[in-house]
């Protein structure tokens, strides 16, 4: 019989560093908060910041093409699943903002953001555009790719599949660890 | 997934040193009061603390120490599982989220002097009120709840229900009333009816058999509305063809009275009665709301759906979320989620001095619906819908090609169906 899950939340704090990182992947003219906004919309389903229990797709830290991509993908033909109909309900926009948001949440820290709405709003003058952002999209992609091949090779039989390892992990970290700025590229060496 | 001991400890340690470092009220902070703690309240608290920080002081009122979730809770029904897996406890919250408990109802509101009161003489002032209050029952002649129960606000009424099903003879006849829309939950009762047929049938050995008359147990389905509200080709299909010869569906019938010692209905297509008889009433905003004057002589509270802020006049920093505001969206857990979350983003801005009508942002406006219904003991339906913002009509409108159900009924959505509310659940409550 499967149970309903009380799973007790952290609640970790954003460095200053991390409120730029999460503004600069956002589009230049984006407020925040808006992206913020829109990203929690996804949170019934795939957690909060992404980081879904069970088997349902986290969203946490996959990069902006990922996310747009699959947007897209569900959205294309007769809708069959739920998230087929959801992905007609938003605009290209929307969904551009959603995945801003999510690729720059850490995948190891559900709860990174206690930015303050306003701050960093087009003003860390870090902004990138696309060419740039779709450059971090492939980086992000080789070094997720990367982290499937690691998580494979490592895996002892345990019958634990990546997700679920992923899962484990990711409250696992100290505090320390996740105020990091470059959280994913650290990520290489700690593991 | 389950997850690990390890990990529960290790996030329990996390949440020690939280509340370790301490989140004491200052006079700068913006005080917002939540009233009710279910799926509006405890979202818009907790994202209030988590994106606000500490520049706001989150105060919940409610006069118990845990929330119980209607979502989920017709599989306590049929016993695959418990009220106390639904149970969420508030006590938590204070050490994660830094979020105080006055666990007192809520008497009046002074809109002017943007003051609370309490129901034990004392009150708290705010900056912001968000009220997330529910339901109330609309008075039916002859009902009583204690001997007739609704089973629509998850808790003891769930377990007296459940106690009645499990009492009842082998071959009895249940008769379940639905109300008029809007209602909480819109698939909800079509739900329980297929559960309680597939209990009854299961325990008669009627499921898919035909028996002597005498030997088959009765679901009567009374619904007030001229057509199944929800999902009404899956409904339609497991009436008539799983549950053919237990259930009869009769639309448009419309409950009159009550006669609660003898378990009769009356309607307005005639009298029924049952072994046991389960009466959804009418639903209405809160008191609390219609004599503060928030509902405006209605039956809901209108609001603003940028911010949910009340438009009744004189309730400056009022915000109303859930089942009890007006704005037609549908009425779920699921959706006061998703409200609250709007909510908290618009009080966080006006307390730091931002406008929450921008292009910007009313462009990004959007709520989403999404729900599972058991039809079976081990199969289940889907429902989902996207809602965005209208700037001509001021309000939240569906956006059609997002509106779907699934076809039919199945396993692998039954799978699901805990996912999907584990996920929910833990947005909401942990």
């Amino acid at each position: 019989m499967r149970k309903i899950t009380h799973l007790p939340r952290n609640l970790l704090r954003l460095s200053g560093g991390m409120i730029l990182f999460l503004s600069a992947l956002a589009g230049a003219q984006d407020d925040p908060g808006v992206n913020r906004l829109l990203a929690s919309q996804c949170a019934q389903c795939h957690g909060y910041n992404g980081h879904a229990v069970g088997d349902i797709d986290g969203l946490a830290g996959e990069s902006v093409r990922e996310l747009r991509d699959e947007m897209r993908e569900m959205a294309d033909g007769t809708p069959d699943e739920i998230m087929e109909h959801q992905a007609l309900g938003y605009t290209t926009d929307q969904v551009r903002r959603m995945a801003a948001y999510f690729a720059a949440v850490p995948r190891n820290n559900p709860d990174p953001v206690s930015a303050p709405l306003g701050e960093g709003n087009n003003a860390n003058g870090e902004h990138e555009d696309q060419d740039a952002a779709d450059e971090k999209d492939d980086r992000e992609d080789r070094h997720h790719r990367k982290e499937k091949q690691r998580a494979d090779r490592d895996d002892d039989g345990d019958r634990h599949s990546t997700r679920e390892r992923d899962d484990e992990n990711k409250y696992s970290r100290s505090r320390d660890e996740d105020d990091d700025e470059d959280d994913d590229e650290d990520d290489d060496e700690e593991d | 997934m389950t997850f690990t001991r390890r990990n529960v400890l290790k996030v329990v340690a996390a949440t020690a040193s939280m509340a370790a470092s301490g989140l004491a009220v200052s006079a700068s902070q913006h005080r917002v009061v939540v009233v009710g703690g279910g799926f509006g309240g405890g979202t818009v608290a907790r994202y209030l603390a988590r994106w606000g920080g500490a520049d706001v002081a989150v105060t919940l009122v409610d006069p118990g120490d845990a929330h119980v979730s209607c979502v989920m809770s017709g599989l306590v029904l049929n016993d695959s599982l418990s009220l106390s897996d639904l149970t969420f406890p508030f006590a938590g919250w204070k050490s994660r989220y830094g979020i105080d408990h006055l666990q007192r109802r809520a008497l009046s509101i002074d809109g002017a002097a943007k003051r609370l009161a309490l129901d034990d003489g004392s009150g708290v002032d705010y900056d912001s009120l968000v009220l997330s209050p529910g339901i109330r029952f609309i008075d039916v002649p002859g009902l009583n709840s204690e001997l007739i129960p609704h089973g629509w606000i998850a808790g003891p009424q769930t377990q007296l229900l459940h106690d009645q099903i499990r009492d009842m003879p082998d071959a009895g006849t249940f008769i379940l009333s639905i109300p008029k829309s809007p209602y909480r939950c819109p698939p909800g009762p079509y739900e329980r009816a297929c559960l309680v047929a597939d209990i009854l049938g299961r325990r008669s050995g009627a499921l898919g058999v035909s028996l002597a008359p005498g030997r088959t147990p009765k679901v009567i389905v009374l619904d007030a509305n001229p057509r199944i509200q929800a999902e009404e080709e899956t409904f339609s299909r497991a009436f008539s063809e799983l549950y053919g010869n237990i259930v009869s569906y009769h639309a448009n019938a419309e409950l009159l009275s009550v006669d609660s010692t003898a378990r009769v209905v009356e309607t307005s297509i005639g009298s029924f009665s049952g072994d046991v008889v389960n009466v959804i009433p009418g639903h209405a905003a809160p008191q609390l709301l219609a004599d503060s004057g928030l509902t405006d002589g209605g039956l809901w509270a209108p609001i603003d759906p940028v911010t949910y802020a009340s438009t009744v006049a004189g309730f400056p920093g009022v915000h109303v979320i859930g089942d009890a505001q007006a704005s037609g969206q549908p009425k779920s857990g699921h959706m006061a989620n998703s409200q609250a979350k709007i909510c908290a983003d618009a009080i966080l801005r006006n307390a730091r001095g931002l406008q929450n009508h921008t292009a910007e942002r009313l462009a990004a406006l959007t709520t989403n619906s999404a729900c599972f219904s058991p039809i079976t003991a081990n199969e289940a339906s889907w429902l989902t819908a996207v809602y965005r913002y209208d700037t001509g009509s001021g309000q939240m409108a569906l956006v059609p090609a997002s509106f779907g159900a699934s076809r039919g009924w199945s396993k692998s959505n039954y799978e699901r169906m805990f996912d999907w509310s584990n996920n929910l659940l833990a947005d909401t409550f942990l």
